[in-house]
């Protein structure tokens, strides 16, 4: 019977690692020397390769090995940690994150993408090897290089661990050899580990001082051939014992290492008996030897054993501090809390006509506990927003350099908290908006030097709470929006006519226009005019807004505001006619009365004094075709609307209302005015209305 | 090359090597060593003059560090421990040969 293996935790941990080696990577960018990060790029690598191999991914595993190999040369020094490194290394990254999608049944795999990686990694560290033998000494050397004629063995550049043996006879001094400088060779071909024998080394006065009486044992990583190290001692070896064992790789550096007594074992130096008599506790030999007495070593073992319990708890309350739940039965939880709120009101209502006093208070304790319930549910669909901006560190890098150009992306309020879906849905739009960052605001470095700017162009991303709402900020010092070229651009295609007279503002805004570029030059990241018109629809279906600021030299700011969240908001009931409405509280500045001498006074223009300012106004009841006799005084919702105020008027105000957004059918997508619904206490459903949109639509009509 | 001086009262021999320290000059080394050992509790050996060393020097040295152990007498290393000294230890690969060890700054892997 095969057994089915539940491989979600590997490659969910996987993508968590790969998203963690591009950060590092990143890093590793503007820090090469940092040996804490190639050590964490490694031990990423490391991981992947361990347990994709355990649960059966063997190609993931086989290709991250081949990487790791190469990165570890990097980690030990003997190959620089270059842009070319970090290049291969980040493809490697894409290709096994390909890999893992295969695995779950999404594409195929490109091999000829794999073997690109593998080969350019591999020619790299040829590349490294070479030069380091043709020209400058290697790192770790010391001594000066010496005229012995080392031949690198191109076949072979994977490093290899060798063990040398080197026994002089007694007299090696008298023959004029000093056995150091031979010792000093063999550190030249690279990484060295020398052990000096010297239990032969007679007492004092007995000693020769003439002779001598060390042999050593030398562990020798390097990439050249045993050839090389026999060279060394190839004039000597009248005078000395010379034994050089290549220790294989694969047992040296990916198995767990042996314990001493099999290596003594297995050298013959002595017998596995002799171990195992040997082995006694460290205890039992310190009380033997009367160093101290057993009660003591009995107490520091409880001790060493109570640490290791205390140790273990630990890691186990750690490992179950954080829970993974698929995001499925988040969004079940929060339609179900949906629910709830809405029977909550509906038990508040018959609570408050029913007027018995009990009812009326477990109304308001199930009121409060919804509350709670309602904010903690939202609580942990909240995502920070920090891993949405990392992946843009990555996409920054890479159009730069495809457009020669130098940018470095910097961000702040990365732990700023929004909620997963919109999270989710902000991704392509910022995408869109960093690219035409890149492509149209910084210039090249030429450019940039000649209008006196730094040559490293910057983006800077930001993410600020305010209010219900997070404002999303990308900057870029670039040469900004020229309003007068935009404008000319848009009379050309027809958007706006020769005469309009538009703000700078008004003009920034033309650039959401469908099918408007301002790219002289359609490139690969940007000029289609496909994009700025997709990145506005995507924010206001978020339910949120885009503002354009920019100085012509100095560059352009975009922000968004979103709200925290999309499920439920605070919300203003309504009533006009018959019929309840839904505005959004957070865009509520105030309400004022709208009296029938205020109308006369305005000769029937759509306008209200508030205390000195001007507002204009848009009368629902007209908007909606209601009928039927309007009350004497009406109310006008004076809210925030695109940097403006704008009134809405309504014939009462109900109050607050915790509202439950529920998306609107396919039949209501015609009109766009409403951004949802939402059902009361009583069962009836109120329209929610997208200020913004009504706004717009008044706006278009008019004009 | 070796300057040997004895404080009876303390029996302390206080042992002031210079310049060459090889082969060459191993044997008289040598017998200054043992004599500084026999004479003297305490031994302290200055190698601040040092200007050249090889392996004889450090067997000796290490020769000598032994049989302070075993005669439970006093080794003090005083002044600065020139390079030269060091390097030839560490080329040698001595730089662990002995556990506990009082001589810590020339064979442990500190001095480095």
């Amino acid at each position: 019977m095969a057994i089915e293996i539940d491989t979600s935790a590997f490659t969910e941990e996987a993508h968590e690692l790969l998203s963690e080696l591009e950060d590092s990577l990143l890093e590793l960018e503007t820090n090469p020397t940092d040996q804490e990060l190639i050590g964490r790029v490694f031990r990423a690598m490391h991981t992947i390769k361990g347990s994709g191999a355990m649960f059966g991914f063997d190609d993931v595993s086989k290709f991250t090995h081949e990487v790791e190999t190469i990165f570890d040369m990097a980690r030990n020094g003997t190959l620089p940690v270059t842009k070319a490194l970090i290049d291969l290394t980040l493809a490697a990254r894409d290709h096994i994150r390909a890999l893992l999608n295969v695995a779950a049944g999404i594409g195929v795999a490109d091999e000829a993408e794999a073997k690109r990686i593998i080969n350019a990694l591999k020619d790299l560290e040829a590349k490294e090897s070479e030069e380091e033998t043709k020209q400058s000494p290697p790192r770790w050397q010391r001594a000066e290089k010496t005229d012995l004629d080392i031949t690198a063995n191109k076949d072979n550049i994977e490093p290899q661990l060798f063990r040398i043996r080197f026994k002089p006879t007694l007299d090696i001094f008298a023959n004029g050899t000093n056995p150091l400088l031979l010792l000093g060779e063999v550190r030249e071909l690279g990484e060295t580990n020398i052990i000096a024998h010297n239990d032969n080394l007679p007492s004092l006065a007995e000693i020769n001082p003439e002779q001598c009486y060390t042999s050593w044992e030398i562990f020798l990583t390097t990439i050249e051939g045993e050839n090389a190290i026999e060279d060394i001692f190839i004039f000597v070896t009248d005078d000395c014992d010379v034994n050089i064992r290549l220790l294989d790789r694969e047992n040296s550096v990916a198995a767990e290492p042996q314990k001493l007594g099999d290596i003594l074992v297995q050298r013959g130096d002595v017998s596995k008996d002799t171990v195992e008599n040997a082995v006694k506790p460290l205890g039992d030999r310190l009380v033997e030897a009367g160093a101290v007495s057993s009660t003591h070593v009995k107490a520091a073992l409880e001790e060493q054993k109570a640490v290791k319990e205390k140790l273990e708890q630990k890691k186990r309350k750690e490992s179950s501090n954080t829970v993974r739940v698929p995001a499925e039965k988040l969004d079940n939880l929060v339609d179900l809390v949906g629910e709830l709120v809405t029977v909550q009101a509906r038990l508040n209502q018959i609570s408050l006509s029913g007027g018995n006093h009990d009812i009326q208070v477990l109304a308001e304790e199930v009121e409060r506990l919804t509350g709670e319930l309602r904010d903690n549910t939202m609580s942990i669909r909240m995502l920070a927003i920090g891993s949405t901006f990392n992946k843009f560190k990555r996409l920054v890098r890479d159009l730069a350099k495809d457009l020669g150009k130098q940018i470095e992306l910097t961000t702040e309020g990365a732990e700023t908290e929004l909620d997963k879906n919109i999270l989710e849905q902000l991704n392509d739009p910022l995408v869109h908006i960093i690219r035409n960052s890149v492509d149209h605001g910084i210039e090249s470095p030429e450019e940039r030097i000649a209008i006196g700017k730094p040559p490293m162009g910057n983006i800077h991303l930001a993410a600020i709470h305010s209010g219900a709402n997070v404002l999303i900020r990308i900057k870029d010092d670039g040469a900004g929006l020229n309003p007068d070229l935009i404008r000319q651009k848009a009379i050309e295609n027809g958007t706006i006519s020769m005469d309009s007279e538009l703000s700078d503002k008004e003009a920034f805004q033309l650039i959401f226009g469908a099918g408007f570029s301002m790219a002289k030059q359609v490139t690969k990241v940007s000029g289609r005019g496909v994009g700025m018109d997709v990145v506005q629809r995507s924010i206001e279906n978020l339910r949120g807004s885009i503002d354009v600021a920019s100085t012509i030299g100095k560059g352009s700011t975009i922000t968004l505001k979103l709200p925290l969240t999309l499920a439920i908001i605070e919300g203003l009931l309504i009533k006009v006619g018959d019929e309840s409405y839904i505005l959004p509280l957070a865009a509520v500045e105030e309400c004022v009365e709208l009296l029938a001498e205020d109308k006369k006074n305005t000769h029937g223009r759509h306008v209200i004094n508030v205390r000195g300012e001007v507002v204009p106004y848009i009368r629902l009841r007209d908007r909606f075709l209601v009928e039927g006799k309007p009350p004497d005084v009406e109310q006008v919702i004076i809210s925030q609307v695109n940097e403006s105020r704008v009134g809405f008027v309504a014939d009462d105000v109900i109050g607050q209302h915790q509202t439950v957004i529920k998306s609107l059918g396919k039949n209501f997508q015609l009109s766009e005015e409403f951004s949802g619904a939402t059902i009361l206490g009583d069962g009836s459903v109120a329209l929610i209305i997208d200020l913004a949109k009504m706004v717009r639509l008044v706006e278009l009509e008019e004009n | 090359m070796i300057d040997f001086s004895i404080d009876k009262l303390n029996s302390t021999g206080t042992m002031k090597l210079s310049g060459d320290l090889s082969v060459q000059n191993a044997a008289t080394l040598k017998e200054a060593l043992l004599d500084g050992l026999n004479s003297s509790e305490t031994l302290v050996i200055d190698f601040a003059k040092v200007e050249r060393m090889d392996l004889s020097t450090v067997q000796l040295l290490c020769a000598t560090h032994r049989a302070i152990n075993e005669s439970n007498k006093n080794l003090v290393i005083a002044g600065t421990i020139p390079a030269i000294v060091k390097e030839t230890i560490l080329e040698a690969g001595y730089t662990s040969c002995m556990g506990d060890d009082d001589m810590s700054g020339l064979w442990t892997k500190e001095s480095n």
